[in-house]
């Protein structure tokens, strides 16, 4: 049986995720983090402060790709998550787990790349290399996923819900088009000219970040359950707080068998007719060249 | 220690190009486990023939095994590495923590570089490649030259940066739009370079299109000649050119300008304005898209973004020389664009100034006189000013 962790933006909302089914919570500032709104430094200890007061652990994303002017920053960012006790911390830069071991920080670092770990030699080696776990790359087919999960039990990662992240960068893409600085990090979307379907787009003042649809596991969150997976993220990345917490309601209720995995899918399609979905069983084998693709 | 010049090969005869223009060390990919797909790529046969001939020349060979692998892909791996180490290439060039471990394991003789599909852009992170025992860290494009020179200061592995080519707008290895949108994996070799097409821009309901282009994320290409002096100033150990898919004679002119900023450097102490215009013009020939500094001045504003994006092929390109003979100074050319008699043309030798002539007459393989040159791979014996070889390009 997974722990299980929901990303939530806005500390007055902790006090909903009291569910026995909730192992911790995900937060988010917004510099370090590639979230679009983040919390304040002292939001951050108050929140976590809460969420151990609920029995629940503290996890921090920190997961940008940081330059070399940035690390003083991210040194003593990592320090104040350590004086705050967080739990552990989500990061994508391999050089945050070399500056962790550094610092001897205290709290443990799971290593979510988005791309990157698409097999279990490669998680294998960074287990062996001594990080603390993985979250499993999304642009592999669910076959690939259980192989992982099976070879490397009880370390991976996984998230089951969540915009799919589809492309990062370290430029500032919607300014540059507009050729005019603004606030360009809510409600932005992308339409490929021959295509109809909507990608948000969320700039900040340190890069861009593009999504496709949102990953839905309802079909597949029992037999996760089953399987030696560490842990399941239900992410948010430009949603609200209630659908999120709409949403971990439907998961706990296909887990609880409550409600089957089509009844939580229709509730969440009526509750916001807006969002599009990708089913987790939809995630495809990729080709090499156009004839295969 | 003097900085690499690092050239793209697409198969043996651009390796060979590579080769006689200039580089110092050559990398490739192979029939797996490389990126580029539609890259020629080399058989093992041809990994072989091509160790044999740069080392001949004194050069090095990388071999790409940079693929960001899935479950099924170590399947023949090890016996692939162990073959590249029998062939004495001298690195692999990988993106992948198991890779890197099984090669220092199974093929301990290859250096391994770790790829820019890493997106490596500090210290820290190089800290860890550091730890693996890794001998060379390719870094992202993404970092500043004022980042290079602090991360040059602490830096205890040999460090790689790009100058030129095709950049990818995202973080290299963390795109994978075009996976999602053509299903052809990005990171395994099928990119579609979906980040160049067009697209609308939505706030809410409102479109933000503009009038005359729409949006896009493709970036200019990279074309550094004025960051040379500067980065053989903070020692990176290799300059890298993109374009495993580029032509030879692409390969040929980019190398020749840039040999000849590295080579006046090392000679001068300094790159000087006549250099730099020499390297311009060297680089000018090939280029098919508009360029900009990469991110060394900076992130990228709107001039580094490719809108409106179209590949113009180069029309510079006149012909191959097939053969020479020295006692008429004649020369076999193949045609490769249209040029007519008593144009100017220009040979380009992989050493010494180009050389102008005129075209005052030329005739088929049937000795028939010719006026217009028009038919691709046609071979015309013309007359020219100087000696040339099978690696001379005549262009316009």
């Amino acid at each position: 049986m997974f722990d299980l962790f929901v990303y939530i933006r806005n500390v007055e909302n902790l006090v909903h995720c009291n569910d026995p089914v909730v192992t911790g919570i995900i937060l988010a500032d917004r510099y370090f983090s590639s979230s679009n709104a983040g919390l304040e430094n002292e939001e951050i200890r108050k929140a976590v402060e809460m969420i151990h007061g609920l029995g629940k652990k503290a996890l921090l994303k920190v997961d940008r790709l940081y330059s070399q002017k940035e690390l003083d920053l991210v040194r003593q960012y990592l320090l104040f998550l350590a004086d705050c006790k967080v739990d552990g911390i989500i990061y994508t830069d391999l050089g945050i787990n070399m500056m962790m071991e550094e610092l001897n920080i205290g709290y443990k670092g799971i290593y979510a790349p988005e791309t990157l770990l698409t097999d279990y030699y490669d998680i294998n080696t960074l287990k062996n290399d001594g990080v603390d776990g993985c979250v499993i790359s999304k642009d592999i087919p669910l076959k690939d996923v259980y192989e992982i999960i099976n070879e490397v039990p009880d370390y991976c990662y996984l998230r089951i819900h969540g915009p799919i992240l589809i492309a990062y960068s370290r430029r500032k893409y919607i300014t540059s088009y507009l050729e005019k600085s603004g606030d360009y990090s809510e409600d932005y979307w992308l339409v490929e000219e021959s295509r109809d379907n909507r990608l948000p787009l969320i700039e900040k003042e340190n890069g861009s970040w593009l999504y496709d649809a949102t990953l839905q596991s309802f079909n597949e969150i029992k037999k996760l359950n089953d399987t030696a997976l560490k842990g399941a993220l239900i992410d948010n990345v430009y949603l609200s707080d209630e659908y999120t917490l709409k949403t971990l309601k439907l998961y706990e209720g296909v887990l609880n068998g409550s409600i089957t995995a089509e009844e939580a899918i229709n509730e969440l399609k009526e509750f916001d007719e807006t969002v599009r979905y990708a089913d987790i069983n939809e995630l495809k084998e990729t080709w090499l060249d156009k004839e295969k693709a | 220690m003097r900085t690499e010049l690092l050239a793209p090969a697409g198969d043996l005869d651009r390796l060979k190009t590579a080769v006689i223009y200039g580089a110092d060390a050559v990398y490739f990919g192979g029939k797996q486990f490389s990126l580029r797909a539609r890259a020629s790529n080399f058989s093992l046969d041809d990994i072989k023939e091509a160790v044999e001939f740069a080392h001949s020349y004194g050069k090095r060979v990388y071999v790409t095994v940079n693929i960001i692998p899935h479950n099924s892909d170590f399947n023949g791996l090890e016996e692939y590495l162990r073959k590249l180490e029998e062939f004495n290439v001298d690195a692999i060039i990988c993106a992948s923590q198991a890779i890197c471990d099984l090669c220092k394991r199974v093929a301990p003789k290859l250096e391994v570089h770790i790829s820019t599909q890493q997106t490596t852009l500090n210290s820290y992170a190089m800290a860890y490649w550091t730890s693996k025992k890794v001998d060379r860290i390719v870094l992202g494009r993404e970092v500043t030259y004022e980042e290079l020179q602090e991360i040059m200061q602490i830096a205890e592995i040999p460090v790689e940066v790009f100058i030129h080519g095709g950049m990818c707008a995202n973080f290299s290895g963390r795109c994978t739009i075009s996976n999602v949108l053509t299903n052809r994996d990005a990171n395994r070799g099928g990119c579609a370079q979906s980040c160049r097409w067009n697209y609308h821009l939505y706030h809410g309901d409102d479109l933000l299109d503009k009038d005359e282009y729409l949006f896009s994320l493709g970036s200019k290409d990279m074309s550094t000649p004025d960051y040379i002096e500067r980065l053989l100033k903070v020692n990176v150990a290799s300059l890298k050119i993109e374009g495993r898919m580029k032509t030879a004679y692409y390969i040929a002119s980019i190398l020749k300008g840039y040999r000849l900023l590295i080579d006046s450097y090392y000679e001068n102490g300094k790159v000087s304005e006549e250099d730099l215009k020499k390297a311009d013009y060297y680089l000018s020939l090939a280029a098919n898209r508009d360029t900009f500094n990469g991110f060394y001045p900076g992130v990228p504003d709107e001039k580094g973004q490719l809108y409106n994006f179209i590949t113009t092929a180069s029309q510079s390109f006149i012909a191959n020389v097939r053969s020479y003979d020295a006692e008429t100074s004649e020369a076999i050319i193949e045609v490769r664009n249209h040029f007519e008699v008593n144009d100017e043309l220009v040979i380009m030798n992989p050493n010494g100034d180009d050389v102008r002539f005129t075209v005052k007459e030329m005739f088929d393989e049937k000795n028939e006189p010719v006026e217009v040159a028009n038919k691709p791979m046609q071979l015309l014996r013309i007359k020219v000013p100087v000696a040339v070889n099978e690696y001379t390009f005549i262009h316009k």
